[in-house]
């Protein structure tokens, strides 16, 4: 009876680890393997490419301008995963303490994921362009004269992803925020701690699981998404996102923007890795 | 007298439109043992919340050593409570749980690690001072947390169900630890619970609430032997509450009637001259019963014997149909038969006059 049981759990197991394990295997890590191996290639005159051993596609990276575009992704991705904890952490902190309007607030978070993100982006282009609606109010109103230059810089990419990339950090830090015993924060104060000492020593040490999480979920894509500053960076703005699209599609050579690829994973591995570890050696704790 | 360490005045405690404290007053004096008794939902709970600060009373006031701390935060007023849960923090270790509210005070390092190790030695977790808080037994958890709440030298140390999640007999030497604790430190504490025999066994003094009030406050020997409302009575230990007529015959006595009988006692200053309708409380164990009818007697079936363990419980029924239950020591006597009439006895001086309440 017991081992009847013991083999439906396996066959159940099976079911739903199987496929999806199966699925990663050949659509993840073995196109994966593909890009590795692709790196190493050469590329023909005609866009193909040429199986013969070369680390050029990693050399040429050297070049001090695919650093800085290395540079510059990086520093977008950490300034939109900067503001959007400084954003999100109180927000999903008060969020919590509203009882019983904190699943609107966090429905009202989410509703915009029922819209396709291009979509929305482009709605940002409406407001920020030229003869937008932003400019056109600002006109109106005399507070400038001249309509303001917006779209098409650093400073619109960081919107946009700064808007698109928020509700990854407010889910995971909602959720550790309200399920922080509140006995911990109660006996923290019982124990003499102001409200602040109270959040220093005991919130945010005990919701840095959330904090890490939102942390990397948005880290992760900012530094690759690219039709955000296609979109809203035009030709200002090249990011590595952009880069390696465009080796892909338009230069047609694979080999570059497989080693583009490779290298852009192993930077934000290294610096996830090293984020998790620092922290919860600071903190004592495990984060995960 | 005593010297009072803390007062609560007409306090009212009102959560929306649901009323939980109604107009309760409690002088509790320097060093005892209080506890605050009753069935869950009774109030002991908020009362203890609103003596650490997590509530503040709707109205009424609560005086600390004389001065009024109704609207201060928990960390301005030197109490400290052992939650129910423990609440230990999970990301630090014992010694910096304990040593928390010492750093908070900032308190220099080595003053820290000698007073964090004198009071691992004191709740008799030494060696303990690395552990993680998950590595800990229930009971560990439990002294870590009398521990970190004793550290700062509280006026009062308060207990909420603080021996709730453990077992029976780490609970009973718990029990014993704690009140030695209590009297080897002299700090009040002030204890909440459920549990009748904990009550009884640890405390100077009881309160036994109910229903947002304080039915009784007395020394456990008051309490059980002499408790002033049916709830009480019903609460505290095994009872027989009888339904009868009480009448005042003289100032030392009174006449109890049930039914037929009739029974005189020696009852002092009964406050009421009026022939009345009230309960009278008898415990199991001051019941006698023989199939021999005795000068004052009441005849009742027996219904069922059970044994349990140190005890044999025998429950019977009157003519009237109420239950009574008999507690029998004596474990050798043959038992009566199920189905037969005995006449059941009590001396006068074991019957306690209990009124509604």
């Amino acid at each position: 009876m017991g081992k009847k049981k013991n083999n439906d759990l396996n066959v159940l197991k099976g079911l739903t680890i199987g496929p999806i394990s199966f699925w990663m295997l050949f659509f993840v890590a073995v196109p994966l393997l593909y890009i590795v191996f692709i790196s190493f290639m050469q590329k023909g005159d005609d866009g193909s490419i040429i199986y013969i051993p070369t680390i050029s596609n990693y050399t040429r990276m050297a070049s001090s301008l695919y650093v800085k575009v290395f540079w510059d992704s990086l520093v977008v991705a950490f300034v939109t995963t900067l503001f959007t904890l400084v954003f999100g952490y109180p927000f999903a902190y008060f969020a919590t303490k509203l009882k019983k309007y904190k699943i609107a607030i966090m429905l009202l978070i989410m509703a915009p994921f029922l819209t396709n993100s291009l979509i929305r982006t482009y709605g940002w282009i409406v407001i920020l362009s030229t003869n937008g609606s932003l400019n056109h109010l600002l006109l109106i109103t005399g507070i400038i004269k001249e309509p303001l230059k917006m779209l098409y810089s650093y400073g619109a990419v960081m919107i946009g992803m700064i808007y698109t990339m928020f509700p990854f950090m407010v889910l995971p830090l909602y959720n550790s925020i309200d399920k922080l015993d509140k006995s911990y924060l109660e006996a923290s104060k019982d124990l003499g701690a102001s409200s602040l000492k109270t959040f220093t020593r005991v919130t945010l040490p005990l919701t840095m699981p959330g904090i890490v999480a939102g942390c990397i979920l948005v880290f992760v894509p900012s530094v690759g998404l690219f039709f955000i500053p296609d979109l809203m960076g035009g030709s200002n703005v090249m990011l590595i996102g952009n880069l390696i699209r465009n080796q892909f599609l338009q230069a047609n050579d694979w080999p570059f923007g497989a080693a583009l690829s490779i290298v852009m994973i192993f930077i934000s591995l290294i610096l996830i890795l090293s984020s998790v570890k620092i922290l919860g050696k600071k903190l004592d704790t495990e984060v995960f | 007298m005593s010297e009072i360490i803390l007062e609560m005045d007409n306090i009212i405690k009102n959560f929306e439109d649901q009323k939980v404290i109604k107009n309760m007053s409690l002088t509790i004096n320097k060093g005892e043992f209080l506890t605050l008794l009753g069935p869950s939902g009774c109030g002991k709970t908020t009362t203890l919340r609103i003596i650490a600060g997590f509530e503040t009373p709707t109205s009424g006031s609560v005086l600390l050593e004389g001065n009024h701390v109704e609207n201060k935060q928990p960390n301005e007023r030197n109490v400290n409570t052992v939650f129910q849960n423990y609440a230990l923090f999970p990301h630090m270790n014992v010694f910096d749980n304990i040593a928390y509210a010492l750093k908070i005070r900032k308190v220099n390092k080595a003053e820290i690690k000698k007073r964090v190790l004198e009071m691992l030695s004191l709740v008799q977790l030494d060696g303990y001072e690395k552990r993680k808080t998950d590595q800990l037994s229930g009971g560990q958890k439990q002294r870590v947390a009398i521990g970190r709440a004793l550290i700062n030298n509280p006026k009062i140390l308060l207990l909420d169900e603080p021996l709730g999640a453990l077992d029976l007999k780490l609970r009973k030497q718990m029990q014993v630890e704690l009140k030695r604790l209590q009297k080897k430190l002299q700090i009040t504490f002030v204890y909440v619970t459920h549990d009748q025999e904990e009550a009884l066994n640890m405390s100077d003094r009881i309160a036994v609430m109910n229903e947002g009030i304080i039915e009784q406050l007395g020394t456990p020997e008051d309490i059980y032997e002499r408790p002033a409302t049916k709830f009480v009575a019903g609460f505290i230990g095994e009872s027989n509450l009888i339904n009868t007529k009480i009448k005042k015959i003289d100032e030392e006595n009174i006449s109890v009637e049930f039914g037929e009988n009739k029974m005189n006692l020696l009852y002092k200053n009964y406050d009421n001259s009026k022939e009345k309708e009230s309960y009278i409380l008898i415990r199991p164990e001051n019941i006698k019963y023989s199939i021999v009818k005795p000068q004052f007697g009441l005849a009742a079936i027996i219904k069922e014997h059970s044994y349990i363990g140190s005890i044999i419980k025998t429950t019977m029924e009157l003519e009237s149909g109420l239950e009574i239950i008999v507690s029998d020591y004596d474990k050798k006597k043959d038992l009566i038969e199920i189905g037969s009439t005995v006449w059941m006895s009590f001396e006068p001086e074991d019957v306690v006059i209990v009124e509604e309440g």
